[in-house]
């Protein structure tokens, strides 16, 4: 199995999807994320490591695939490449489930350091779902990450939830390079009427570079419940996490671009609702 | 458990690591009590406080303690003391303080993020909600601050804190407390009045009284 992964002297880039609060999205992000970066034509593998409450196989629609966990891997039972999942339409992707009837306390950094030691030649991406909070689970997802993806909602709690973990990131050794915000559930028209926060108060409250702004959408939650990731099932969504991905690839896109989205959503929207009204008759 | 050391910069009460500040302040009355005929009025001594950072919100209590009994805290000092023989092997200098006893900060202070310095504190950033400044001297912030600011808890009313755009969640000078903010986007200052906190915008404030005080 090793071998079908070989390449050559690159090492992946390891992000870990980060928050404090619950709730805002990271699982979800990192999910589409990793789909759009393997529909790219990536080497992607996600880690699960909010072990005990774990989602993201459920999120992938992998759950009934899963053999070994995490837990299995830290404790030598197989080698991480075995424990792998395939994802059904991505081949290119593969998922590291949690165990759910674990605790984080089964696991310690050093042992989530010395397994993506073991995966980073094999990848383009590692992307780690971190779990909320600030404590042991929070410390082994962020231990081997190069990168931070902090995501919060457009709302004080999670902002400042946000700039805690972004304070412990720093002392992880963590730098304004390589945090990144990630702002989700944001709706246009609640900014336009001056009701939500925009993207520049976040800004300037955490006083970081933002990667990406997602619309608050319902398509997510139908997608969820389907175990098809909405970039996936071909909603408009689609297009914001191929602008984030290509940021990570390097790629300057203009954040402001992420938002053009949900505008044009109004649109396709009142014509997704036109048919499906004509098909219930 | 709480002790106090002699070196050659004076006395020092060492507060080991602790779980209830209660305790500790039990000890310390004990501890002061005991030695009473030592020390006289307006006496100086340091405090060390091992594992400071999990016992910041903790500091004023034990300064106000040792108050209580005349005596002022003239440093608080923090970090590991070196094991030596001879009284001078005590060095509990904090990282990043300079000869005049000034720490400069330039970075975003953010939350659950504690600056404790026993001089002057200025820095260049914000200090965000959640976050907090403890200083012995006065705190000056180019920035906006909203965590909470500590200062004065060795030089007593005459510390102030200023800040390009003040708001914070509590400011303390010595051991007078406020909620008050400054005007928004105004830069203020706060400084001791008649046993009060007051907030004066830059253009308003009167100098030299702030200096008298």
């Amino acid at each position: 199995m090793i071998g079908i992964f070989e390449r050559g002297g690159l090492v992946a880039k390891v992000l870990v999807v980060t928050s404090g609060k619950g709730g805002v999205g990271k699982t979800t992000i990192t999910a589409n994320l990793g789909c759009t970066l393997a529909k790219m034509g990536e080497k992607v593998a996600l880690i699960d490591a909010d072990i005990g409450l774990k989602n993201l196989d459920v999120v992938l629609g992998l759950e009934n695939r899963v053999v070994y966990t995490l837990l299995d891997v830290v404790q030598g039972r197989v080698k991480p490449q075995e424990a792998l999942v395939r994802h059904k339409v991505l081949r290119n992707m593969y998922l590291l489930a949690a165990s759910q009837i674990a605790t984080k306390e089964m696991v310690s950094p050093e042992d989530m350091k010395a397994l993506v030691k073991e995966l980073e030649r094999d990848f383009d991406y590692i992307l780690i779902d971190s779990p909320a909070g600030i404590e042991r689970g929070f410390r082994n997802a962020v231990s081997p990450a190069h990168m931070a993806l902090v995501v919060t909602t457009p709302e004080l709690t999670a902002i400042s939830d946000a700039d805690r973990v972004i304070g412990l990131l720093e002392n992880f050794g963590f730098d304004d390079d390589s945090i990144k915000l990630v702002i989700n559930r944001v709706k246009p028209k609640m900014i336009k009427s001056g009701d939500m926060l925009t993207q520049d108060d976040i800004k300037s409250a955490l006083a970081l570079d933002v990667l990406g702004i997602i619309p608050d959408s319902e398509d997510v939650i139908i997608a969820t419940n389907k175990g098809i990731p909405v970039v996936l099932d071909g909603v408009p969504l689609t297009s914001t996490f191929e602008n984030i991905a290509r940021r990570l690839q390097g790629e300057a896109v203009p954040v402001e671009k992420d938002l053009k989205v949900s505008e044009n959503k109004g649109f396709w929207d009142f014509f997704k609702h036109l048919f499906r009204r004509r098909g219930e008759k | 458990m709480v002790d106090f050391k002699m070196t050659k910069d004076g006395l020092i009460l060492m507060v080991e690591d602790y779980v209830s500040i209660e305790e500790i302040l039990t000890e310390i009355t004990d501890k002061l009590t005991q030695m009473g005929s030592f020390f006289t009025k307006g006496d100086e001594v340091a405090l060390f406080i091992e594992n400071h950072s999990k016992h910041v919100q903790d500091i004023p209590k034990m300064i106000s303690r040792i108050k209580d009994f005349g005596l002022s805290v003239s440093r608080i000092l923090v970090g590991k003391p070196e094991e030596s023989g001879s009284s001078s092997g005590m060095k509990v200098v904090q990282k990043g303080e300079t000869k005049s006893g000034t720490r400069v900060i330039k970075r975003n202070i953010r939350s659950g993020q504690v600056i404790v310095h026993s001089g002057d504190v200025i820095v260049v950033g914000d200090l965000h909600k959640g976050a907090e400044i403890m200083a012995g001297g006065s705190v000056v912030i180019f920035g906006r601050a909203e965590g909470v600011i500590r200062a004065g808890l060795n030089e007593g009313y005459k510390a102030v804190i200023m800040a390009v755009d003040l708001q914070p969640t509590l400011i303390q000078i010595s051991d007078r407390m406020t909620h008050d903010k400054g005007v928004e986007k105004v830069p203020s200052i706060a400084h001791v009045r008649a046993g009060r906190v007051v907030i004066d915008k830059w253009d308003e404030v009167d100098f030299e009284e702030v200096v008298k005080a």
